[in-house]
């Protein structure tokens, strides 16, 4: 089972892993647009 | 209530039923009728409730002779094939799955104690990852105004059945525009309410964040109707917020970025839709959202990580049955990294604070529901024709708010354009005040 489980996720990474490349850098560029101390604030 | 509600299908069946030009049998038997006739040559379900309905009928005709009637009785309902519904199977789409709910979802429990008859289970895209309706193990539900069309989904049975007249209320699920979608090729209203408003227990979850159950109708008004059996005096709270905008007017903004990403054919009818409501004197201003080109990206960690994490168990058992996209979409879940996931939430809630802003100048923000015309059912294997199907309709399930797609005038190809209209978070009464008063235009 455990076999199983990782080649699950190894197999889905290989298929798509230039779509989720795109996804990623995407979500970070905005992520990052905002000022640090934007992100940072409000953490406990 | 009957005075104010003009348009309102199920008020005339009501009608007829109370005066009694018509039986319980007459209903059910019409819409049981319409769905094994026009319901199975378009696709629209699943599965055709008769034992069911005609147990029910006897109930009904016992409290009609009784004297007992109930706010929706007898009004024929056609329901998504992924909500709980005992006794049947929740199969969503899908012939592998096999759950017996041990409970009803909440809004069958309300609906089924109001007296609605539920005619059947609605043809939808398998496991309502998709917005299409092109379903690789049922076929493809056809747009009942151009069959060679999709219907869109993926509440696509649900919307068929409302627009063909085999029933006049059916209920959906929306995780990035799955009523909204349907409901706009096909012709007729669809709503999803604030997020968790109509809760979402007893439905297959894909999305934590962004499912939410919605109704298909051929009017705004049967749609207030159906609310006001789940939120008591809601028609009355609309048609308060109804007196108040015609006194005042409605502040609208339309965002132009998802105007000018659409279709020369769909710009137009959209554009004439607001000549309408501009005789209204609502104030329109135009207003750009400046993410509007990063919508999708930014969904897919939420919705797709939130799916492969809720159904992975069907995703590890069944998925060399899974149609091809599903499969895909599943595999892009699988593999974003959980930072990301956090990030994209991170920047859903700066578009919440975005617009909180805008929502203290406007009452209602209007956009075309697709970018698109209805493709041919041949078409849309182009992944590109897939992802503009959602363009305008997701954003609206990340940042959670009511929305409402309505018919708007027709296309160059024949059939209606759509309006997109969606309020602040709870406004859903004056999100509907404001229907009401754009389909009396």
């Amino acid at each position: 089972m455990e076999y199983e489980f990782s080649q699950v996720f190894n197999d889905a990474l290989e298929d798509v892993s230039k779509d989720v490349k795109k996804i990623v850098k995407a979500i970070i560029l905005k992520y990052l647009e905002k000022d640090i101390s934007e992100r940072y604030s409000g953490g406990g | 209530m009957q005075s104010i509600l003009r348009k309102s299908a199920i008020q005339k069946i009501l009608n007829n039923l109370y005066r009694g030009v018509i039986s319980a049998e007459d209903i059910v038997s019409e819409s049981i009728r319409k769905a094994e006739s026009i319901g199975r040559e378009l696709n629209y379900f699943l599965l055709i409730n008769h034992d069911l309905t005609y147990s029910h009928i006897d109930k009904l005709n016992k409290h009609i002779c009784e004297g007992v009637f109930k706010p929706l009785m007898c009004i024929p309902v056609a329901v998504k094939d992924n909500i709980d519904h005992k006794p049947f199977t929740t199969r969503a789409g899908t012939p592998y799955l096999n759950i017996n709910p041990k409970l009803n979802a909440k809004i069958i429990s309300v609906l089924e104690d109001m007296g609605v008859v539920f005619i059947g289970r609605t043809n939808m895209h398998e496991l309502a990852m998709g917005a299409t309706n092109v379903n690789p193990h049922f076929g493809p539900s056809r747009n009942p105004l151009d069959p060679s069309r999709i219907t869109g989904g993926s509440s696509g049975g649900s919307a068929g059945s409302v627009a063909t007249g085999i029933t006049p209320i059916a209920l959906g699920t929306d995780t990035g525009g799955s009523v909204r979608i349907p409901a706009a090729f096909c012709g007729i209203v669809g709503f999803k309410p604030t997020i968790n408003r109509i809760p979402v227990a007893g439905v297959l979850p894909i999305s934590n964040t962004l499912d939410h159950v919605g109704i298909l109708a051929r009017n705004t008004e049967d749609i207030i109707v159906t609310l006001n059996t789940l939120i008591s005096g809601f028609t009355e709270s609309v048609y308060n917020k109804l007196e108040d905008i015609r006194n005042r007017g409605i502040r609208l903004a339309v965002i132009r970025d998802f105007v000018d990403a659409s279709m020369n054919s769909v710009k137009e009818s959209f554009s004439k839709a607001l000549d309408r409501v501009r005789e209204l004197d609502w104030k329109i201003d135009e207003i750009s959202f400046p993410d509007f080109n990063i919508v999708s990206k930014v969904r897919a960690p939420i919705m797709l990580g939130e799916a492969a994490a809720n159904l992975f168990d069907i995703y590890v058992r069944y998925r060399d049955r899974m149609g091809s996209d599903v499969r895909y979409l599943f595999k892009i879940g699988l593999s974003i990294p959980a930072s990301v996931y956090v990030m994209a939430c991170k920047i859903r809630e700066r578009w919440i604070s975005y617009f909180k802003a805008l929502f203290d100048r406007y009452d209602v923000i209007a956009t075309p529901t697709i970018p698109i015309e209805p493709p041919k059912i041949s078409e849309v294997e182009n992944i590109t024709t897939r992802a503009l199907l959602i363009k305008n309709t997701e954003l609206f399930n990340v940042i959670g708010t009511p929305t409402i797609t309505l018919p708007a005038p027709m296309m160059d190809i024949g059939l209606p354009g759509y309006i997109q209209l969606t309020a602040s978070w709870g406004n859903d009464e004056l999100l509907l005040a404001t229907s009401l008063m754009y389909e009396e235009i």
